[in-house]
């Protein structure tokens, strides 16, 4: 095996000694101290989502024509602007646009946007426009940004995703990080299980840890080690979740990932960047009744996570970033379904974004580019913003090259507590 | 370093081409040699599959349309624990992975179990003729949306992933070429009364294309000849089963050496694999504990190394937490793999497998035969039997003072056997 940049792993504690699965690390933990740091929740809307059948746009006459079983009933459509309205099954998110805490950009895509699902995901994973898939250890976006400013002290779960795949978009140099499967994952498995009735519990679990601070000579085995004390590390930071919470969240994979969200966050365990994936969105066929479900379970899941992150009063160190490889093409295929296109929509919920309108234009329709939504915005631009604005560092360590602020956030008002420097 | 066939190798051979080898699979392994266990490997019709065979059918799996998930999984991983044909099921399984389909969209266990039979059948075989057979796959036709495609409304679903994940990768083609894949595809569809390829002559598009810089009337056989006739093809070919027996990353000029014994045998399979598993490469210092076990691989070769009667219940539920779901993929590139395993929620879920493993264990029955004076000498046994392990020389002392010296206790010994499964060495293979 290779071994690439992300493998060596820092594990900020250092060494590992019997008292960690005890021990309180919190308290050594700089992180918690002075309130909590910003969060960015990335929401991967997995397979290219249909923007132009989320953020619909009604007013114009092709939309209709060239979708003559796909386009949503006008009488349907949740109109929340003269030009633009939501698919119906948004409808927990229209208070949210209205109240101005969430808004989407359309026309988003990149220069070289090819249709495939893995190089344009790696594209959009990475901010960098790869010839093909991107090779193991390719740092993601955010994963250049931990580098630089998360790097120094990071604990296995400044990083988090749950995701079926460790998302390219944190891979890092510094940041080992913690990824789940499932929201259930770690649930029943926080411990390290030992049958209850060996005598030797004790003893077991004291020589597993001094074996796991026991250093290696290849690096592929160091990698396996130090991940090895992060998943202890992880154990002992996870047993100070949050409580669960008062509302309730849909009972889908993303509305319990989202709860757990916001009991990290209720936690103060340092995690700066979260990373989660929704997998479904690839409608070659039957289109409607898919994507209707999955945007249903978003609109919900947010609305929940944005009700119970208020109650919590943590709603101010919150932003979420919803975005999908790309668009679908405009014209539908036959069979109720879309082929993969280019330029599609993200969207942002958080009490600092600047809602209530919309941002990137409408598709233009009238000029498709291979017949598909042609890119008007980089989505990079989106990234700029985010770390300009939310997380108020230079983004052009990060991105290589300045991009527009797009202007959907506001500026820092009060102080803005930042994860560790 | 010259070559040297003894217990090591032939036991590096065993972890990569059979789910690990028991102290007799390795010591008839050295004494035959190097290639005469390759072929006995390759040439698995030969020998006898009756006890898997028995064994599954005294489960009375239901596995028709509406069985479960759990039962299908269980199913394969019984193949893959209690196989006599490890290379059969091993190149199933890189199959099963290189075809993603994923339950979650198909829904459909029957299929899916008759995909998996495809595989199986065709695990060795030429790749030309796998490819076509799952091409006209139920589950494959229907989870990229194949079935519908049509002359007038062509479906590019199955047609892009064939050009870039099936067949020849980003770069060895252009749009043009998907486009044209995806017309000679038109009418391969599902008969669903009797669950068998339809070709629907009417909704076939019989115009002329040109695929690759080939212009014809083709059909989705021609694709497939004319797709797996390239060179690009067969570099992705020979690069994949490649990293899955040896080593990741292969050098170019690696690559194209077996890249031209495939193409040079016809695609044929079992040559490329004989090549690389007789490959100075496969027994390289790159080689050799340099991969990570996938969970499958990792339960899988605890059950057999340990000589287990039966597979641990939790398996599956382990299988999900860890992100292999068998039949169900995070998408249609299949499992991510590698070092992308170890991540610390994974390890923990490892570790806590092994437990379920060593209380199923037998200890008297994994050292039987074996010459034990002490503490100590059960320590090598054990390390031997499941490697040979080199750990450091603090991990030895710390395994030591668990153990403890005089008689070690049934209890004790299997900690021992739950601990080694928790090395990081042993996450390796």
């Amino acid at each position: 095996m290779q071994i690439t940049r992300r493998d060596f792993v820092r594990i900020g504690a250092g060494g590992i000694t019997v008292s960690l699965l005890c021990g309180d690390l919190l308290k050594a933990d700089p992180a918690v101290e002075g309130g909590p740091p910003r969060m960015l929740v990335v929401l991967q809307m997995t397979g290219g989502n249909d923007a132009l059948n989320t953020f619909i746009p009604y007013t114009d006459s092709i939309y209709r024509s060239v979708r003559p079983t796909l386009a949503i009933a006008d009488k349907d459509i949740l109109k929340v602007s003269d030009r633009i309205g939501f698919n119906p099954a948004l409808g927990p998110l229209v208070p949210l646009y209205q109240g101005g805490k969430f808004t989407f950009v359309n026309n988003c895509g990149f220069p070289s946007l090819d249709r495939s699902h893995f190089r344009c995901r790696d594209v959009w994973q990475t901010g960098i426009e790869l010839p093909g898939p991107a090779p193991r250890g390719t740092r993601g976006w955010l994963g250049r940004y931990a580098d630089l400013y998360l790097g120094e002290g990071a604990t296995a779960v400044t990083t988090f995703a749950v995701d079926g795949r460790a998302p390219v978009g944190l891979v890092s140099d510094s940041i080992a990080g913690t990824t789940i499967t499932g929201p259930d994952a770690f649930a029943t498995s926080t411990d390290l299980v030992v049958d209850p009735d060996d005598p030797d519990r004790d003893r077991y679990k004291s020589a597993l840890l001094e074996i796991y601070g026991q250093q290696r000579s290849s690096t592929t085995l160091e990698l396996v080690r130090t991940r090895g004390i992060a998943a202890f590390q992880a154990v002992d930071l996870f047993k100070r979740l949050g409580p669960q919470s008062l509302n309730a969240y849909p009972t889908t994979s993303l509305g319990k990932s989202l709860e757990l969200v916001a009991r990290i966050a209720a936690a103060g365990i340092g995690t700066a960047l979260i990373w989660i994936s929704l997998e479904g969105f690839d409608t070659h066929g039957l289109q409607p009744q898919t994507q209707t479900n999955l945007l249903g379970d978003i609109a919900g899941s947010l609305a929940a996570f944005q009700q119970d992150i208020t109650t919590r009063g943590l709603s101010r160190n919150l932003l979420v970033l919803g975005w999908s490889e790309f668009g679908r093409r405009i014209a539908e295929n036959g069979f109720r379904g879309t082929e993969h296109g280019k330029a599609g929509s993200v969207f942002l919920l958080g009490d600092n974004v600047k809602g209530g309108v919309y941002y990137g234009g409408q598709p233009d329709l009238s000029h498709p580019d291979d017949g598909d939504v042609p890119t008007q915005i980089d989505f990079r631009s989106v990234y700029w913003t985010i770390i300009q604005d939310w997380f108020q560092r230079d983004p052009l360590p990060v991105l290589s090259k300045p991009y527009e602020n797009l202007g959907f956030l506001q500026h820092a008002s009060g102080r803005v507590r930042l994860v560790r420097h | 370093m010259a070559f040297v066939w003894n217990e090591e190798t032939a036991a590096h051979l065993y972890r990569r081409a059979a789910f690990g080898g028991t102290s007799d699979e390795i010591r008839r392994a050295v004494t035959e040699g190097r290639d005469a266990t390759v072929d006995r490997l390759l040439l698995y019709t030969y020998t006898p599959d009756d006890a898997l065979d028995a064994r599954i059918a005294a489960q009375h799996f239901y596995l028709a349309s509406d069985g479960t998930l759990a039962d299908l999984a269980r199913w394969f991983l019984l193949h893959m624990m209690f196989t006599q044909r490890p290379l059969q099921e091993r190149m199933t399984l890189l199959w099963h992975d290189h075809f993603a389909t994923l339950y979650s969209k198909v829904l459909n266990i029957f299929w899916l179990k008759n995909e998996n039979g495809v595989l199986r059948a065709y695990a060795l075989g030429k790749f030309r003729d796998l490819m076509t057979a799952i091409a006209k796959d139920n589950a494959m036709e229907y989870f990229l949306d194949q079935w519908m495609s049509t002359r007038t409304q062509p479906n590019e679903n199955f047609g892009r992933e064939f050009c870039e994940l099936f067949t020849l990768g980003l770069g060895n083609y252009v749009e043009a070429d998907v486009k044209a894949a995806v017309m000679a595809f038109t009418g391969w569809s599902i008969e669903g009364t009797l669950s068998t390829f339809l070709f629907n002559a009417d909704q076939h598009d019989y115009s002329q294309k040109t695929f690759l810089g080939q212009t014809g009337p083709w059909d989705g056989e021609d694709v497939i000849r004319i797709a797996c006739s390239q060179f690009g093809h067969a570099q992705r070919i020979a690069s994949k089963v490649f990293s899955y027996f040896a080593y990741d990353n292969p050098e170019q000029e690696v690559i194209d050496r077996f890249a031209r014994i495939y193409l040079d045998h016809d695609t044929d399979v079992a040559a490329l694999v004989r090549a690389i598993l007789t490959s100075d490469e496969m027994y390289s210092s790159k080689a050799l504990w340099t991969k990570v076990k996938s969970p499958i691989d990792h339960a899988v070769m605890a059950t057999r190394q340990l000589l287990l009667h039966d597979d641990v219940s939790s398996t599956f539920q382990y299988l999900v937490q860890g992100g292999q779901t068998p039949f169900d993929p995070p998408d249609v590139s299949g499992w991510q793999g590698g070092t992308n395993w170890i991540s610390p929620g994974a390890l923990l879920n490892r570790m806590n497998l092994a437990d379920s493993i060593a209380r199923a264990f037998d200890p008297l029955a994994f050292t039987d035969g074996e010459s034990i004076h002490g503490a100590d000498d059960l320590i090598d046994v054990y390390l031997r039997k499941l490697g040979p392990l080199a750990i450091p020389a603090a991990t030895r002392a710390t395994l030591s003072s668990y153990v403890g010296s005089g008689t070690v206790s049934i209890s004790r010994q299997k900690g021992l056997a739950r601990m080694i499964l928790s090395l990081p060495e042993w996450q390796l293979y």
